[in-house]
């Protein structure tokens, strides 16, 4: 299972999903799903994610077992 | 920049669909409420509902939202998917419905078992389509806006 930190880091930075979507050219939709762990990104959404936050893509998201 | 989707026509062209599904269906009222003449299937007046109809619904279909993304495109495939699915469970169910009904001498029931053959006409799965991708996109509109934001 692939979680994420984009709410965190949406947080810290102060902006909405709505910001966050105009930047990045998606739907806040996209940006809520992927939130809530209901869609995994392409490597170019994630890629445009990691740009608009300033992080890697490996501190945004990570493989949690689903185990745990 | 939206992120790569597959090939579809501008959204300009899904709100041309709609007028055209309203038009069709106001020409159909006309036809019906003048009775100059009552539509039936395969006779030339018909053509001024059937033809823009499926022209619409083919325009709904290959045409874009306002705002498209790979999201949206999955949401699409996902419903395609499904749909696909449940076409070869109802063909499947009505091969075996038949053989056991005409078997049994149960010929009465052929003709129930023939409404549910026609869940799997194109126009029924297009119209289908059309309505659970728009029920979908509604749905997680207002899943979203009740959501609030931390």
């Amino acid at each position: 299972m692939l979680n994420n930190n984009i709410r965190v880091e949406r947080a810290i930075k102060r902006v909405s999903q709505q910001d966050v979507a105009d930047a990045i050219g998606v739907t806040r939709q996209t940006i809520f799903s992927i939130e809530n762990n209901k869609y995994v990104p392409s490597t170019e959404l994630a890629l445009r994610l990691s740009a608009y936050f300033g992080k890697t893509v490996n501190e945004l998201f990570r493989i949690v077992d689903s185990k745990e | 920049m939206n992120t790569k989707t597959n090939f579809l026509l501008p959204h300009k062209f899904q709100i041309a669909g709609w007028w055209g599904l309203l038009a069709s269906a106001a020409i159909f009222a006309i036809l019906l409420c003048t009775k100059i003449y009552v539509p039936q299937l395969y006779t030339p007046p018909i053509l001024l509902v059937t033809i823009p109809f499926l022209i619409s619904l083919l325009l709904i279909c290959i045409s874009c939202e306002k705002i498209d993304d790979e999201y949206i495109n999955a949401l699409r495939s996902r419903i395609i998917y499904y749909i696909i699915i449940a076409v070869v469970l109802i063909k499947m169910f009505y091969y075996i419905s038949v053989v056991i009904c005409t078997s049994y001498g149960a010929i009465g029931t052929l003709g129930i078992i023939s409404f549910i053959n026609i869940l799997s006409n194109p126009i029924v799965l297009i119209s289908i389509y059309i309505i659970a991708f728009r029920l979908i996109l509604t749905f997680y509109k207002y899943k979203m806006n009740s959501y609030v934001e931390q």
